[in-house]
């Protein structure tokens, strides 16, 4: 078996095909390099920007009312493994305003530049690379492994040999796999380099880390390439035919499948436009309604004649308003997100899917992350709150109606005491957790193509074999 | 010795048309077309329900709105059956020109739920044209690396050429043969596309849909013959097939999916762009003079006492103010309008600073997409379909005329009827709310003194009689429509075109001329 392994590996990195696509390969990862350097350097005038802007308002804060009606601003942290997986780092809303007063909702947006001019495109980062590139290549490897071999007449040579046909699979198998572990440790070097001299790149060992987890995805999944190859190409009488198969096969997976996820979602889920803003106007709803029945609140000086009863009245019912507006608030938040899962589960289906989200939530990013940051904001207004609370509660002249900013305390408070948001990214145990789902998805896929391909190579007549393609 | 042709292409034709290669990429194409165009469809008509949706809100806050501040008669463009096929950057959805008076820009919206979702936006999405690109390229190209070289190696090449038929016959039958070939997979996906559309009640195809329709094939057909031009060049210049297919594969990669990753990464990310927050301190700027030239007209102009001017409001509109109050609003809306439309045109020069930059990234693409047979072809589809970001620009600038028009028409029926109708629905003969406002005292306008509690109570009770008069309503005769020019003809279009499909056409002929020279001098052993 060791012998075929060597013999395969000298062959493969002598042909035509291997030499090609090892250039390309690490071309796409150059270009990766290149591009994420760039990205990273406008990144950082974004992000400089993003915080004067998000400073800026804590500047204004006089007072405790003024801190309390204050729109604040919060944004999320790159992961910095963004040229490894962008995972919606760009388009999900990466930017919550926010303020400590009642009765108004929270707005959602993204944190730095995007281009809504553009057509949608995928970030080329390393997943894409492998998901498309590097699966590809496992094609043009294995497609004629065991077919090509069988049209020249070659495997019967091979199998007359004292080893079983799983080990001649395997010998193959470890080979192909060898060339392209090969590529992707050369490339994404290449990209590595680039970015530590380009961009400044720590390069930790905590991304070393990162990098272990995401080559060992990388094996899994090339390896379901490479062994769906191999049976498809027991199983074909010819290697054209097994090509053609299994190109299609790629394209369906990898483009036009996730393609139609969006579809999918959009016919599955319905997320009326209403509903977007429903929280915003349930809440002012009953303020407007509280005001023309004349149970709004007065003027403070008015108000404190008969110890704010109109507003703790007002206070009282608004709290309650708020409640159910945030409430329609997140039903909307998780009506998008049921949506999306939508698509998650079809793109799933496929197992480049499978892979991107499984090192998505490895490296802390993708959809949890969204997730994670969107808990946080409505955590820190909570914390905003209780901050301010507690500073109300100090001042004997306030009337104490909290989180209407015009019957709170005017002592005076300076911004910079006010507590400050900071993202805290996803635990590792939170991304493994993550991963669960579609790490076993790729497993039991991968599975399933060895199992294939060990059934197709047993089943494998070897006499039969025409010279010819399709006769 | 020209008839042997017919009969060379009939060989080539049967051929193919039996290999297992081509049965299993006919049955993909047909099943992804109809798959996609199925969905495509689908969504055709969620996005027709929401253009519906939102034009009838429109009809309906036109309806109920009283004055011309309230009236935004915004454009609404429908979903154009087409981008069932190509959806492009408009998503195959209806568009928007919001018709903003104060606050303008020179871009469209979707009309649709799903367009503003930061979840959904990451999804890239799928029509006929992409599914083409990919499945049927590829069919080109398994067609035609091993035409010569794959004949020359099995022998075949040698019998053929002992006929009596000339090298340059046989080459340019292997090419007919071969392109045939291809198309009959396109015009079985093709047609069943049509059947699938047409079995949707709200397509709808005018006569000019059908002529851009049927351009469509006529450029896929085109699309498709020089992916098999090209594989049978790469087949001519290599002595093995193994060669030949290994080139072709990489080829198809990196021109396909390779091309259409990399090149809007590089425009984003190689282009500058002014940062949005640049904007937002222009406009907020603008915002402050405006506000300022305001304080300052009202110095010049003082107003009376509050009295004057105290109304019942009610849904947004003042009613049942004094007649010399109305005097100074009236006065005060002219002068408002002007400086705020002043002030629209400078903000949205400042926007356009910003954002066009951004929107010339897309343009960049889009020019050079054309340099890749596979991206070349998706943009010529998206600007058969009018889905590109040139489209929607078109629909943006005719918005743009339409509102100048709104305005000439505003300001004409203020001249002939007075500001009043800008901001109340008060006919003049109105009795005001306070009669004799110079006798009124500050006290007794608070909120809860006697005077205007009584008042506000006469004003509500005016109001349930009043609301219903017909002069109340607003009179929207001469309101310019939206006529046709909204979108691009086909001559237009075809223009736009041109340089794309100069280069397909030289490629296919360079690759035709390319390959029969070559084949002239082919070493058959």
């Amino acid at each position: 078996m060791g012998v075929i392994y060597l013999q395969q590996l000298r062959e493969y990195f002598a042909s035509f095909r291997v030499q090609i696509g090892l250039f390309v390969v690490l071309l796409f990862f150059l270009l990766n390099g290149v591009l994420a350097s760039l990205r990273i350097e406008q990144m950082r005038e974004d992000d400089a920007l993003l915080r004067a802007n998000i400073e800026q308002r804590y500047e204004r804060v006089q007072t405790v009312a003024s801190g309390a009606s204050t729109r604040f601003r919060v944004a999320n942290e790159p992961t910095g493994t963004e040229f490894m997986s962008e995972g919606g780092f760009n388009w999900f809303w990466g930017s919550v305003w926010m303020t400590a007063e009642t009765g108004v909702f929270m707005g959602f947006y993204y944190a730095r530049d995007i281009n809504v001019w553009m057509d949608r495109f995928e970030s080329l980062d390393w997943t894409l690379i492998v998901r498309l590139v590097l699966s590809f290549l496992c094609i043009v490897l294995a497609y004629d492994g065991i077919a090509g071999e069988a049209e020249r007449g070659t495997l019967r040579l091979v199998l007359a040999y004292p080893i079983s046909r799983i080990q001649v699979l395997l010998a193959k198998f470890s080979a192909q796999l060898t060339v392209l572990g090969t590529a992707f440790v050369l490339g994404s070097l290449i990209s590595l380099v680039i970015l530590s001299f380009g961009a400044d790149l720590a390069l930790t060992v905590e991304l070393l880390g990162k990098y272990l987890l995401y080559g060992a995805a990388v094996g899994i999944y090339l390896s379901l390439f490479l062994l769906l190859s191999l049976g498809v190409s027991a199983l074909m009488r010819s290697s054209v035919s097994a090509l053609v198969l299994l190109t299609l096969t790629w394209a369906v997976v990898n483009i036009i499948l996730p393609q139609s996820s969006y579809l999918a979602a959009v016919r599955t889920v319905e997320v009326p436009e209403e509903m977007r803003s429903e929280a915003g106007s349930y809440m002012s709803q009953v303020r407007w309604s509280l005001y023309n029945e004349g149970r709004g609140p007065r003027s403070p000086e008015t108000a404190r004649a008969d110890d704010y009863a109109v507003e703790r009245r007002y206070a009282r019912l608004m709290e309650d308003a708020e409640k159910e507006g945030y409430r329609l608030g997140q039903v909307w938040l998780d009506r998008k997100v049921e949506r999306y899962e939508v698509a998650r589960t079809v793109n799933l289906l496929s197992p480049a899917y499978a892979f991107q989200y499984a090192v998505e939530a490895l490296l802390g990013t993708g959809l949890p992350k969204r997730q994670h940051f969107l808990d946080q904001a409505f955590e820190y207004r909570e914390t905003l709150r209780s901050f301010l609370r507690e500073r109300d509660a100090g001042d004997g002249d306030s009337p104490h109606l909290l989180f209407h900013s015009e019957f709170m305390s005017q002592e005076p408070l300076d911004g910079d005491q006010m507590p400050r948001f900071v993202e805290q990214p996803l635990s590792p145990a939170d991304g493994v957790a993550f991963s669960v789902v579609p790490f076993v998805v790729l497993l039991v896929e991968t599975l399933a193509s060895f199992l294939f391909a060990l059934w197709a190579v047993n089943r494998l007549d070897v006499t039969g074999y025409a010279m010819a393609e399709d006769s | 010795m020209a008839n042997q042709i017919p009969i060379l292409i009939r060989k080539e034709l049967l051929a193919h048309l039996r290999t297992l290669r081509l049965v299993v990429a006919l049955v993909f194409t047909v099943v992804l077309c109809l798959f996609t165009t199925i969905m495509g469809s689908l969504d055709y008509s969620l996005n027709m329900r929401a253009y519906e949706k939102a034009v009838d809100e429109l009809h309906q806050g036109m309806d109920e709105a009283r004055v011309f501040e309230a009236l935004q008669p915004d454009m609404y463009v429908p979903p154009q059956p087409v981008q069932i096929l190509c959806r492009g950057i408009v998503q195959g959805a209806g568009q928007r020109f919001r018709l903003f008076l104060r606050d303008y820009f020179l871009g469209v919206d979707q009309v649709g739920a799903s367009s503003a979702d930061d979840l959904m936006n990451t999804l890239v999405q799928v029509d006929f044209v992409s599914v083409v690109s990919l499945v049927l390229s590829f069919l080109a190209i398994a067609l035609g690396f091993d035409a010569i070289c794959g004949e020359r190696e099995q022998g075949t090449l040698r019998l053929l050429l002992s006929h009596s038929v000339s090298r340059g016959q046989v080459v340019v039958a292997k090419l007919l043969g071969g392109v045939l070939s291809v198309w009959s997979p396109l015009a079985i996906a093709f047609v069943a596309s049509l059947l699938v559309m047409q079995a949707n009640p709200d397509v709808h195809l005018t006569g000019d849909d059908w002529l851009r329709l049927f351009l469509l094939f006529l450029l896929t057909c085109l699309f498709l013959a020089e992916m098999f031009a090209l594989s049978v060049l790469v087949s001519v210049y290599t002595r093995h097939a193994s060669t030949s297919l290994i080139v072709c594969l990489f080829g198809w990669l990196i021109l396909g999916s390779g091309y259409s990753s990399a090149l809007p990464a590089v425009a984003r990310h190689t282009l500058d762009w002014p940062p949005w927050q640049e904007f937002i301190e222009g406009r907020n700027a603008e915002w402050q003079h405006f506000y300022e030239a305001m304080d300052e007209w009202e110095e010049g102009h003082p107003p009376l006492t509050p009295a004057y001017y105290r109304g019942f409001r009610r849904d947004g509109i003042l009613r049942y103010v004094h007649p010399q109050g109305y005097e100074w609003l009236d006065a005060r809306a002219a002068f408002e309008f002007d400086k705020m439309l002043e002030m629209a045109d400078r903000v949205e020069k400042i926007r356009w600073q910003n954002q066009s930059p951004l929107a010339e990234q897309q343009f960049v693409v889009d020019e050079w997409s054309v340099l890749s047979p596979v991206t070349g072809y998706r943009v010529l589809g998206k600007w058969l379909a009018r889905s590109t970001l040139e489209d929607r620009f078109q629909i943006a600038r005719y918005g743009f005329r339409y509102r100048e028009s709104y305005i000439d028409f505003l300001r004409a029926r203020f001249a002939a009827e007075g500001w009043r109708r800008w901001y109340t629905d008060d006919p003049p003969d109105t009795t005001p709310m306070i009669e004799d406002p110079a006798s009124v005292t500050p006290e007794m306008l608070a909120g809860d003194a006697p005077f205007l509690q009584e008042r506000l109570a006469w004003a509500e009770d005016r109001w349930q009689d009043d609301r219903d008069d017909p002069r109340r309503r607003l009179d929207l005769t001469g309101l310019p429509e939206v006529g046709p020019g909204w979108q691009r003809t086909l001559p237009e279009s075809l223009q736009r075109m041109m340089s794309g499909l100069t280069i397909m056409i030289l490629t296919l002929g360079l690759a035709v001329l390319l390959t029969v020279r070559r084949f002239q001098t082919y070493q058959l052993s």
